[in-house]
C-alpha cells in the first residue's frame, strides 16, 4: 500500500520535474519570454511529490512495515525514536530521496522569489535546469535506486530479495536488519547528512543560474548577484555538516583523531574548497566586474564536484573499483557527472565570446590581486584533494595495482597551502581595492603583527618549539589581531566624527555591512580552526593502557583508575563499559566510561570512547578490550580540542550573519559593498 | 610620548620577537620521537583499512612502530627504513614515492599551481607599471 502511495508520489515528482523543463526550455535557450507563473503548476507538483515521498518512507520506517525492503534492511522493531527517523535517510535509496526533497525545496524558493516579477527569464531558465537535475534524482528513485521495493522473500531478519514492481507479493520479515550500528551509535549521525545534502544542493542553484544566464544569454552578473542567499546558506550547512562529520569520527569512531583525508571525507572537503573560492570571486565579480569568466567555470566545477562527491560515497567505488558496477547507480551518477560537465562547459565555450571581456586587474597589490590569490590557492588545494582521491582509483582500474594515497601527501599540501590561505586572510581583506599603497596595508597590519608576534613568542618560550605550531600561532593571532583592530579603528573614527561611544560605532559598523562583517567572523572562525587542528596534530599525546580492576596508570598528568566493569541492557544494544576513574592531583574529576555497544543483530561490539573535555584540553579513552580481567585502552590527550568544533561553526555563523545583507537590501547592492 | 618615539619603540620590539619566533624555529630540531611519529604516519598498517601504523591500535602496526622505533635509535635514515619495509611489504608506503607513475601524483598540483599563477599575472594590466 505505501509502496503503490511513495512510488506514485515519486512518479508525481518526475512529471513536475519533466513539465518545468517543458515549459521552461523556451527562456532558458532564449527563444522566447515565459511569464513564471506558468512554472507554478510543476513547481508544486515536483515539491509535493518530493515530500510525499519522504513521508512514505518515514511512514513505513514508523510503522515497522517490513514488507518494504529498505524498511526491512534498515529498521528493526526497538530502534529509538530519533534512529528510526534518521534511518529515513541513513541508507542509499533513502538519502536519494531527501536529495530529492531538499533540491525540491530550493527550486521552490527560487521560484518564490521570481514570482512577483512579470517576468524574469534568467529565473525560469533557472528553475528549468533545476528541473532538469530533479529528473535525474527522480528517475533514480524510480528506477535504480527505487526505495519503495517490495520484499518478494523474506529472510530470518531483513530481506532476502525484492521487487521493482509495487504490485509484487508482498513476503514481509517478522523482523528487520536495523541500521548500521555505527550510525546508530551517535545523536550526530542523524543531523551530519541533512546538513551535508543542504550544503551541497544548495550549490545547484548558483550553477543553474549560470547555466540558465549563459543559454539565455542574460549578460552581467545578475546570475551571480541574485544567488548570493542560496551559496552562503549552502556553505554555511556545508560547513556545519563538515564539522559535525569530524566531530562525529571524533566521538564515536574511537580512533582518536577526526579527520583522515578518506575518500568520503573529501568528497564533501572538495565543493567546500571551491565553494568558498566562488564566494570570494563572487564578491570581485560583484564589485569590480573581473573574473566573468572564471566565475562560470568555478561555479560548474563546484556543481560537478558535488556530483562527484555524491558518486565517491554512493557508489562503492571506494571500497573497490570492482564493486561499483554491482549496483547501477554508480555509473548512473558517473553518466550524469560526464553530462554535467561536458554539457555545461561545451555550452560555456558557446558563449564564452559573449562573456564580457573583463577589465584587466589594475595591480596585483589590491584586494582584487588577494582575492586572485586566495581563489588561485583554494582551486589548488581542491586539485590536490580531487587528484589525491582518484588517483589509487585510476591506477587500480587502469594498472590493477594499489597505490596508497594518505595522510602525508595530503599534509604535505594542505599544510603550506594553509599557510599562505592564513595569511591572505590576514592581509587581503584590509587590502585596498585597486591599487593597494604598501603604507596603506603596512599601517593596517603593524600593530596586529606585534600582537601576533608576541603570542608566538610567548609559545615558543613557555610551550613548544614545534615549528608547524610556531607559525600556525603567528598566522591565526595575526588574522584575529587584523579584524580586531581594524573594526576597532573605523569604529574610532566614526565615534569621533559622529558623537557616539565606540560601542555603538561597532554595531553601526557591523549592522552597516553585514557582508563584510559576516566574512570577518567567518575569518576568525577558520582561523580559531586552523589553530585547533595545528594544536592537536603538533601537541597531540597517546598511550595504551592496559588495567586490571584497582589498577591505576598515569597518563599526561591524569591518574586513571580503573573502578569496574559493568553491563547495562538497553532497547536496542547491549552496553559493556569500564568505570575509569579521572583524577588530576588527587583529586577526582570526572568517572568516564568507555564502553563496547553491542547491538542487536550485529556481530562485532563498537568500541565507543568517552571524552572529558575541558577548556585545556581533551582527554579520550577508547576501549579496545574488556573483559573479567581487564581494560585495554587507547587513551589520548589533545589540548584545546574544542577550538576545532568552536571555529568550524562560528565560520557556519558568519556566512549566516552575511546573509542578513541580503535580506535587507533585497538583493540589489548586495555585493557591491562586500 | 611623541608619535615617532611610539613607531621606533614599537619597531625595535617587533624585531626583538621576531628574533625570538626565528629562533624557536631554527632550534625545533625533530626529536627522535617526532621522527619515529613522523615515520609512523608515512607507514601504512598492512592489516588495516587505509589507516597508518601510528594512527592505528592494532597489535601489528604497534609492532612494526616499535621496529621503527629500533632504526631511528639505531641511526638509519628515514628513507632506509621506509625502503627496507616496503621490500618486507608492497604497498606499504601511504606517501607515494617520487618516481614512476606517482611522480605524475606529484607533479600535477605544481603544474597546477604554476598555470593558475602565470594566468594571473598575464591579466593583469602591465601598462600600469609602466606609467
Amino acid at each position: 500500500m505505501i509502496g503503490w502511495f511513495g512510488l506514485g508520489a515519486i512518479g508525481i515528482a518526475l512529471g513536475g520535474a519533466l513539465l518545468l523543463i517543458w515549459r521552461g526550455a523556451p527562456a532558458l535557450i532564449g527563444r522566447e519570454s515565459v511569464p513564471v507563473g506558468r512554472l507554478r503548476v510543476p513547481v508544486l507538483a515536483l515539491l509535493g511529490g518530493a515530500i510525499a515521498a519522504m513521508v512514505a518512507i518515514e511512514f513505513g520506517l514508523l510503522t515497522d512495515d517490513f514488507s518494504l525492503a529498505y524498511v526491512a534492511n534498515n529498521h528493526r522493531i526497538g530502534t529509538p525514536l530519533t534512529f528510526t527517523i534518521a534511518s529515513g535517510w541513513a541508507a542509499l535509496e533513502g538519502s536519494i530521496v531527501l536529495w530529492g526533497l531538499v533540491l525540491a525545496v530550493f527550486t521552490f524558493t527560487v521560484f518564490r522569489q521570481a514570482e512577483g516579477a512579470e517576468s524574469d527569464d534568467l529565473a525560469v531558465g533557472a528553475l528549468a535546469v533545476l528541473g532538469m537535475i530533479s529528473v535525474f534524482f527522480f528517475g533514480l528513485m524510480a528506477t535504480v535506486a527505487n526505495p519503495f521495493e517490495v520484499c518478494v522473500q523474506a529472510g530470518d531478519v531483513g530481506c532476502q530479495a525484492a521487487g521493482w514492481a509495487p504490485w509484487s507479493v508482498a513476503h514481509a520479515p517478522l523482523n528487520g536488519r536495523g541500521a548500521n550500528p555505527l550510525l546508530q551509535n551517535h545523536i550526530l549521525m542523524a543531523i551530519h547528512p541533512p546538513m551535508l545534502y543542504v550544503g551541497y544542493v544548495g550549490l545547484s542553484v548558483p550553477f543553474a543560474f549560470a547555466i540558465a544566464s549563459l543559454g539565455g544569454v542574460h549578460r552581467g552578473s545578475a546570475w551571480l548577484i541574485r544567488t548570493r542567499r542560496w551559496t552562503l546558506t549552502a556553505w554555511s550547512f556545508l560547513t556545519t555538516g563538515i564539522v559535525l562529520g569530524a566531530w562525529w569520527s571524533y566521538a564515536v569512531l574511537g580512533w582518536g583523531g577526526y579527520w583522515a583525508w578518506d575518500p568520503v571525507e573529501n568528497a564533501s572537503f572538495i565543493p567546500w574548497l571551491l565553494a568558498t573560492a566562488f564566494i570570494h570571486s563572487a564578491v570581485v565579480q560583484a564589485r569590480r566586474g573581473v573574473l566573468q569568466a572564471w566565475n562560470y567555470v568555478l561555479v560548474i566545477g563546484t556543481f560537478a564536484a558535488t556530483i562527484l562527491g555524491t558518486f565517491l560515497t554512493r557508489s562503492g567505488v571506494i571500497a573497490s573499483v570492482h564493486s561499483f558496477t554491482q549496483s547501477a547507480i554508480g555509473p548512473a551518477l558517473l553518466g550524469f557527472l560526464a553530462i554535467v560537465l561536458v554539457g555545461s562547459l561545451v555550452l560555456f565555450t558557446m558563449r564564452l565570446h559573449l562573456v564580457a571581456s573583463a577589465p584587466r586587474l589594475d595591480s596585483l597589490v589590491s584586494r582584487e590581486g588577494m582575492f586572485l590569490l586566495n581563489n588561485l590557492l583554494l582551486a589548488v588545494f581542491a586539485f590536490v584533494v580531487l587528484v589525491g582521491t582518484l588517483f589509487p582509483l585510476l591506477v587500480e582500474a587502469f594498472q590493477g595495482s594499489t597505490v596508497g594515497v594518505g595522510r602525508p601527501f595530503f599534509d604535505r599540501w594542505a599544510v603550506p597551502l594553509s599557510f599562505a590561505l592564513i595569511l591572505a586572510m590576514g592581509i587581503g581583506p584590509v587590502t585596498p581595492y585597486r591599487v593597494a599603497r604598501p603604507v596603506v596595508v603596512w599601517d593596517r597590519i603593524r600593530i596586529p603583527l606585534l600582537l601576533a608576534l608576541a603570542s608566538a613568542a610567548l609559545l615558543v618560550l613557555f610551550i613548544t618549539r614545534n615549528g608547524h605550531m610556531i607559525v600556525m600561532t603567528l598566522l591565526s593571532t595575526f588574522v584575529i589581531a587584523v579584524i580586531v583592530h581594524h573594526l576597532w579603528q573605523l569604529a574610532d573614527r566614526q565615534a569621533r566624527s559622529r558623537s557616539g561611544t565606540r560601542r555603538h560605532a561597532v554595531l553601526r559598523l557591523a549592522q552597516g555591512d553585514p557582508g563584510y562583517w559576516g566574512g570577518q567572523i567567518a575569518h576568525i572562525g577558520i582561523a580559531v580552526l586552523a589553530l585547533g587542528i595545528a594544536a592537536s596534530a603538533n601537541l597531540v599525546t597517546s598511550s595504551t593502557i592496559g588495567l586490571a580492576p584497582g589498577e591505576s596508570a598515569r597518563f599526561a598528568g591524569y591518574e586513571l583508575v580503573y573502578q569496574a566493569p559493568f553491563t547495562r541492557q538497553e532497547p536496542n544494544r547491549t552496553v559493556i563499559g569500564a568505570l575509569i576513574e579521572v583524577r588530576r592531583d588527587g583529586e577526582r574529576i570526572a568517572v568516564l566510561e568507555p564502553r563496547l555497544n553491542q547491538y542487536t543483530g550485529s556481530l562485532t561490539a563498537i568500541q565507543t570512547p568517552a571524552i572529558h573535555s575541558t577548556f585545556m584540553g581533551d582527554l579520550y579513552i577508547s576501549p579496545t578490550r574488556l573483559d573479567a580481567s581487564g581494560v585495554t585502552a587507547d587513551v589520548w590527550a589533545y589540548p584545546m580540542q574544542w577550538m576545532i568544533w568552536l571555529g568550524g561553526l562560528l565560520a557556519a555563523a558568519g556566512a549566516g550573519f552575511s546573509l542578513l545583507a541580503i535580506r535587507r537590501s533585497r538583493d540589489s547592492q548586495v555585493l557591491t559593498r562586500a | 610620548m611623541p608619535e615617532r618615539m611610539k613607531r621606533a619603540i614599537a619597531s625595535v620590539i617587533t624585531v626583538v620577537l621576531a628574533g625570538i619566533v626565528v629562533w624557536g624555529l631554527v632550534i625545533g630540531e625533530p626529536s627522535e620521537q617526532d621522527r619515529v611519529q613522523a615515520l609512523g604516519s608515512r607507514i601504512r598498517c598492512p592489516v588495516c583499512q587505509g589507516e597508518s601504523i601510528a594512527d592505528s591500535p592494532s597489535t601489528y602496526a604497534r609492532d612494526i612502530l616499535t621496529f621503527v622505533e629500533e632504526k631511528v635509535g639505531e641511526g638509519w635514515t628515514d628513507e632506509e627504513i621506509v625502503s627496507y619495509l616496503e621490500q618486507r611489504f608492497a604497498g606499504i608506503r601511504l606517501d607515494p614515492a617520487f618516481s614512476g607513475t606517482t611522480l605524475l601524483l606529484w607533479l600535477l598540483p605544481i603544474v597546477a599551481l604554476a598555470g593558475g599563477a602565470a594566468l594571473a599575472v598575464r591579466r593583469t594590466n602591465r601598462s600600469n607599471g609602466i606609467r
